[in-house]
């Protein structure tokens, strides 16, 4: 809903510029006739400040709430009084990188390196290095709580993480996810697109393997050695999977055709400003350059 | 009242702050400055043209306390009155007793109903939904142009509301 309230005014500057009639007809539809009068610019604005204060608390509370799903379990693994502050870092950590990913090829593809700059990535690298510090001693927490609980089980299911049939998950995960990302300690890395990309990728791959981690080698061994088992994905979770990736990328690139990728209308509220700097660093380093040939 | 029922003047500007001080200055002029047309909000204009502060934020807390007391009420309901049970050794004796239990569920029903009921307060009150014909007076209002309104009181207040209008800066004049 915050986020179709945001786009009514920019379906709005789409439905004025079409040209087809069935075009006009469709954004005025999901402009819902919107017309940016003084009144209904006031009301907006402070719609957006309160939807955003609203869904601020509302990240913490969802990946709260799904990892105490987790935590109130009895399984060895998911146990864990750690696990909310855990997934909310996880989840900024995991959403930037897959942002990241996204972005920088709809930058290009669109043109948008004007409107999404180096400035941008580089300060979105240094959530992701942050998060992912905080995601790494989250891993090594929940191995020192393991073993400082003296519960046997609890020992057992972390032993056998790192060094049990699944190690190479375990390792993919901490590789991907704790390594990785601190190669963003360098400015250069940050700032490039390239490496930005390489490394978001890496921290997809992590992210992935962190659930795989947390449900398949908690759940293949538990308090029972007689049930204990090896995980074989059947052709149908295979299938649910790569379903999955479907279902996100269909209505995805359906957006980037056809629905305003920036938020124009803010945007335009600085437009304004940001230019005037821009022709003026641009005066400034077009001057310098006449210097140096004379 | 004047024998015709609404007479409206629309200057077309080009520039957001040439704008904004031809709201101050028309209004110092004695015109009845109806509205500005904007692709982006204009911080000051709402002073500029006097308008009253929104109530949407006040709207929002009171959905939000139905939210609250609706959850609270459904689960007292459920939970100590209705069915309850000795969950885990942890019996459901009062509400004050459950409340930790309670609080995600307070927390989202509170968000869900501030954030729907704010939204449909906003759609309805600035008359936009689905199906709604815009009133697009310059093709550019929603690009990079600002349309103002301005009622004229006689026929013959019109002439003069178009030459004050373009020498406050507008770029075109409009009926």
């Amino acid at each position: 809903m915050f986020w179709y309230s945001g786009l009514i005014p920019d379906f709005a500057a789409v439905r004025d510029r079409a040209v087809t009639k069935w075009r006009k007809r469709i954004y005025t539809i999901l402009s819902f006739g919107w017309v940016g009068t003084a009144k209904n610019w006031q009301r907006f604005e402070e719609m957006s400040l309160v939807l955003a204060g609203l869904s601020t608390p509302l990240v913490l509370s969802v990946h709260s709430v799904v990892s105490m799903d987790f935590a109130t379990s009895l399984v060895p693994g998911w146990h864990t009084t750690i696990f909310p502050p855990y997934f909310v870092a996880g989840a900024i950590f995991s959403g930037f990188a897959m942002v990241q990913t996204l972005l920088i090829i709809t930058r290009k593809v669109l043109n948008m390196e004007d409107y999404i700059t180096i400035y941008h990535i580089d300060m979105m690298n240094r959530i992701i290095l942050i998060t992912g510090s905080i995601v790494g001693v989250a891993y090594l927490t929940e191995f020192f709580i393991a073993w400082y609980s003296g519960v046997e089980y609890e020992q057992y299911a972390f032993i056998n993480r790192a060094t049990g049939p699944y190690w190479w998950a375990y390792w993919s995960m901490m590789t991907c996810n704790v390594i990785t990302p601190q190669l963003f300690w360098s400015k250069k890395l940050r700032e490039s697109v390239f490496a930005t990309f390489i490394i978001a990728i890496f921290v997809n791959i992590g992210m992935w393997f962190e659930r795989f981690v947390i449900i398949v080698t908690s759940l293949h061994r538990d308090y029972v050695p007689s049930s204990w088992t090896m995980f074989h994905p059947t052709w149908v979770e295979i299938g649910i999977f790569i379903g999955s990736l479907g279902l996100f990328f269909v209505p995805f690139l359906l957006f980037t055709r056809f629905f305003p990728v920036i938020a124009m209308s803010e945007l335009k509220t600085i437009v304004k400003s940001s230019s005037s700097q821009a022709k003026k660093k641009h005066v400034i380093s077009s001057s310098s350059i006449n210097q140096q040939e004379h | 009242m004047s024998t015709i029922a609404k007479k409206f003047v629309y200057g077309i500007f080009n520039d957001d702050d040439v704008a904004l001080n031809a709201v101050t200055a028309l209004r110092s002029k004695g015109l009845k400055v109806k509205d500005v047309i904007s692709p982006f909000p204009i911080h000051g204009m709402d002073e500029a043209l006097g308008l009253k502060r929104t109530r949407l934020s006040i709207c929002a807390f009171l959905y939000g306390i139905t939210g609250t007391s609706l959850a609270l009420w459904m689960m007292w309901y459920m939970n100590i009155w209705d069915w309850p049970m000795d969950i885990g050794g942890k019996p459901s004796f009062a509400l004050y007793k459950n409340l930790p239990a309670f609080i995600p569920v307070t927390f989202e029903s509170t968000v869900l109903c501030a954030a729907h009921g704010m939204v449909i307060t906003f759609l309805l009150r600035s008359k936009i939904l689905p199906g709604v014909e815009p009133n697009v007076i310059h093709p550019r209002q929603a690009d990079d142009h600002f349309v103002m309104t301005i009622q004229a009181t006689d026929d013959a207040q019109v002439a003069q509301i178009h030459n004050l209008l373009k020498e406050a800066g507008a770029i075109a004049t409009k009926e």
